[in-house]
């Protein structure tokens, strides 16, 4: 995957601004100088806060490229005023269940705290469904941590249902 | 159990078994699953023949200091004793690879699961979501 195709630009609508303000976004894949950015974002997070630290960038950047050399993962920023202000990671997943089905499966969703409520984090995620559909997935999944009970309602107004439960082993 | 190996294209007889699944759409998803570089399929073989199977998806992340994660799912065994040996390997394969960290996925209703993928050492830790397209 390439970003030619991936790439869309999207009006903001007005009526869902928080702000006031009338924004213009883009969402597209990200970049290397992106990355700074983006571990800000996920740093920003109660979280993400113990365990994410942008002072030094070396392990983020060798993870980008790795990302961003693999045709099945995603990684996307969204753009506002030329600053990336929201992010997520999608990954296609080949499986056997659902009758051999292709899914999509979306993680680290995160809005910059000055851009939340105002329909990006929406646009953002309608951008993987999309992207999901186009490339023959049958379905998207995503887990969330059982403490982020504002994120579960966010997604199940986005049409997502629990439907099941993850387990997670350190090792 | 006496091996766990990948899966390869003459195992499709033994997966359509195991998943229930009808053979065409099954075989393709197995192509597709033994050509992707990021996911392992494997088998669980007795003196039976195909007896379980599993799937390890590792995957690269920004978080956590972009650490390397695993997904282990598509688990279908005959029995507990082979769910245990595809659980084993699989933490096994996922800390070989460089994962630091290793999910699993159960449905909602089976505690049961639960309780057997703790003794594991597995935390349940998410709540897992679905979008049908």
């Amino acid at each position: 995957m390439r970003a030619s195709g991936s790439s869309t630009a999207i009006k903001g609508s007005p009526e869902r601004c928080d702000t006031g303000a009338v924004t213009d976004h883009t969402i597209r894949k990200a970049r290397r100088e992106d990355v700074e950015a983006i571990v800000h974002m996920l740093a920003d997070d109660q979280l993400g806060a113990a365990r994410d630290d942008p002072a030094d960038l070396v392990p983020y950047l060798q993870a980008f490229d790795d990302i961003d050399a693999d045709p099945n993962q995603l990684l996307v920023v969204v753009v506002s005023d030329d600053q990336p202000v929201g992010t997520l990671q999608l990954t296609m997943i080949p499986g056997l269940a659902r009758r051999g089905a292709l899914r999509g499966q979306i993680e680290a969703v995160r809005i910059r705290a000055d851009h939340r409520g105002s329909g990006l984090g929406a646009d953002l995620l309608q951008w993987a469904i999309d992207e999901s559909r186009r490339r023959g997935c049958t379905f998207v999944q995503l887990t969330s941590d059982t403490s982020r009970t504002q994120a579960h309602r966010f997604y199940e107004r986005l049409g997502f249902e629990p439907t099941h439960t993850g387990f997670k082993l350190k090792l | 159990m006496d091996v766990i190996r990948r899966a390869k294209a003459t195992d499709i007889e033994a997966l359509v078994r195991l998943f229930d699944a009808p053979g065409g759409p099954l075989a393709a998803a197995l192509r597709e699953l033994t050509s992707t570089p990021h996911v392992t399929l494997v088998v669980a073989e007795d003196d039976n023949g195909v007896v379980g199977t599993a799937q390890l998806t590792v995957m690269r992340g920004l978080a956590w200091d972009g650490a390397t994660r695993g997904l282990l799912e598509g688990i279908r065994a005959a029995r507990r004793g082979v769910t245990s040996a595809l659980l084993s390997w699989g933490i096994d394969e996922a800390r070989r690879r460089g994962c630091s960290r290793l999910h699993l996925d159960s449905g909602l209703a089976r505690a049961d699961l639960r309780d057997f993928y703790a003794r594991f050492g597995f935390e349940h830790s998410y709540q897992g979501f679905t979008r049908t397209l």
